[in-house]
């Protein structure tokens, strides 16, 4: 009798992916990289230290302006659909989706991944830039967390639009990057309501309570965020379960 | 018996690309070897069969199932995919576990399973800490295989299981396959490898083309396609002396003893086969086998495509 039957455990697929992928990013190498991209992050910001008057403002428009506003978005968009990309690409996807499965639950699973896995480096640079922070006296405790909590919602949401693009397209690097340039940077720079759509544009709000060393935790601008990576997922996993892949080739769906 | 695989007037395209013809055919309870050269249609068969694509035109039923989004039928398949690659960094008890997460196995008993599977599929234990990515190509099949069992499934589903590995660990691949055949569970092996499954399957479904040839035991393929050649190959402890026997008792034209192989050329070759066990008795020598060369397999394939 087949064990799976009975008992069918909620959410299986997606604590599957989950489990191979954190195994996958605690290998003694990924757990190194991590460590090397965390201590490179301190050591570079505390080159700051070189011009101690300016240290503070240098260190909150560098970690605002260029780490969260300018790398976050390009990194994400170019990494976030590498799980599902690889899997397909690999083949290995094969052993997945002959089980009884749903596609919607396995994409899921895929964008939990591809988020931990983007996650793994910007975690530790974020680590190695928020001990500087500290280190500097450019961070307080409620720029801390206004830091923290923008950075993962920023992450989440990158890595959600990511995975869309990857669902329909092997092109996802690319089109990554056409996104970034044309809704992050043109209608972000476009008023009139019209920048709302661009997730740096929240980001930016979000990261004023950087400057002013006290937060900002804006709700709007985090429910922003949030919906848009909430459209990506529901989009991505719209098109994954609707679409048929070639398997082990660079081939669209 | 009620088959576990029918195919009724079967087509699958890739867009403009034949990947099956209109076939029909039957796969009963057993082993099954799916066979065929490159590019005959086994992968989009087996495609089909494990619900990955849906048939273009014709029906496809599995256990009177359709498989394509058929998640309960799945719980019921076991498929090893052709091709090699798996997650190297991972250890294949993980890797399972994982699997066996996504097909809903509760987590708390996911390692029972994958560690039971391991061993059906006879990796031994002191590899299960290595990760899959240092492992032979051998060890890499027997993971492939656990994968596919762990879940004790009606039908496992293998293409081109034994590519590149050496005659000893075919030998072993197939013991495994017909200890999961004794325990209930039934078993379709793709090759294009002919003899590699010539002593392990039942029945065969013979592709080319895109097309069934025949399907069915061999020995019904052999019946309606092929005719007796005179040749017969034998391998035995003492081929001189059993030649002299045969010989004595005017059964042959002519023979050839090399090693402990002996070719012999008989005058009624289909009475020949029928009778040998009596025949050979009287003669103190050891039969290792006996071959006629129209029955092997590659033999019947080749006339039926020519």
């Amino acid at each position: 009798m087949s064990h799976l039957t009975s008992n069918k455990a909620r959410l299986g697929a997606i604590k599957g992916v989950l489990f191979m992928r954190i195994q996958e990013l605690t290998t003694p190498a990924a757990l190194s990289r991590n460590a090397i991209v965390a201590v490179a992050s301190f050591l570079l910001l505390m080159l700051l230290r070189l011009d101690v008057d300016n240290a503070a403002s240098r260190y909150q428009g560098l970690v605002a302006g260029l780490f969260v506003l300018k790398f976050l978005p390009i990194f994400c968009l170019t990494k976030g659909g590498e799980t599902l990309r690889s899997e397909l690409k690999e083949g290995t996807i094969e052993y997945l989706w002959v089980r009884p499965a749903s596609k919607v639950e396995l994409y899921l699973g895929f964008m939990l991944s591809g988020f931990l896995g983007t996650f793994s480096i910007v975690g530790s640079a974020l680590v190695g830039i928020s001990l500087a922070g500290l280190a500097l006296g450019a961070l307080g405790g409620g720029a801390f967390l206004s830091l923290w909590l923008t950075v993962v919602v920023v992450v989440a949401s990158f890595t959600a639009i990511s995975g869309a693009i990857s669902s329909f397209s092997s092109k996802f690097v690319v089109l990554g990057i056409f996104y970034y340039s044309f809704v992050e940077l043109g209608l972000g720079a476009i008023p009139n309501g019209v920048q709302r759509l661009a997730v740096s544009f929240h980001a930016k709000t979000l990261l004023n309570g950087l400057t002013s060393g006290d937060g900002n935790l804006e709700l709007n601008s985090f429910a922003w965020i949030l919906a848009t990576g909430l459209i990506g997922i529901v989009l991505g996993a719209a098109i994954f379960s609707q679409s048929r892949y070639v398997v082990g080739s660079e081939k669209e769906a | 018996m009620k088959p576990i695989i029918q195919a009724q007037e079967l087509s699958c395209f890739y867009g403009i690309v034949l990947g099956l013809n209109n076939v029909s055919f039957e796969v009963p309870a057993g082993i099954t070897g799916l066979v065929g050269p490159n590019g005959a249609g086994k992968s989009t068969l087996i495609k089909l069969i494990t619900g990955q694509l849906a048939p273009s035109s014709g029906t496809l039923r599995v256990f009177g199932e359709s498989p394509r989004n058929n998640p309960k039928l799945l719980g019921h398949l076991g498929y090893c995919p052709e091709r090699e690659q798996l997650p190297k960094d991972l250890r294949p008890v993980d890797w399972l576990r994982a699997l066996a997460s996504v097909s809903g196995t509760p987590w708390g008993e996911t390692k029972v399973l994958a560690t039971k599977a391991l061993d059906r599929a006879r990796l031994g234990q002191e590899h299960w800490k290595k990760r899959i990515g240092t492992y032979s190509k051998g060890m890499k099949q027997r993971v492939k295989l656990a994968q596919a069992i762990m879940h004790d499934p009606k039908l496992v589903v293998l293409d081109e299981p034994m590519n590149g590995l050496d005659p000893m660990g075919r030998s072993e691949f197939g013991e495994i396959l017909k200890e999961l055949h004794q325990g209930g569970t039934s078993v379709l092996v793709s090759s294009h490898i002919l003899h590699e499954l010539e002593f392990l399957c039942s029945g065969f479904v013979m592709l080319n083309w895109g097309r069934v040839l025949a399907s069915g035991s061999q020995i019904d393929i052999r019946k309606t396609v092929v005719e007796w050649s005179d040749e017969i190959s034998i391998r035995c402890s003492q081929p001189s002396e059993l030649a002299a026997h045969l010989q004595a008792q005017g059964l042959l034209r002519g023979f050839l003893a090399d090693g402990q192989d002996l070719t012999i050329w008989v005058n009624e070759p289909e009475n020949f086969l029928a009778q040998w066990p009596t025949l050979f008795a009287g003669c103190d020598c050891q039969i290792f086998e006996v071959r006629n060369k129209n029955q092997a397999l590659s033999s019947i394939f080749e006339r039926m495509t020519r």
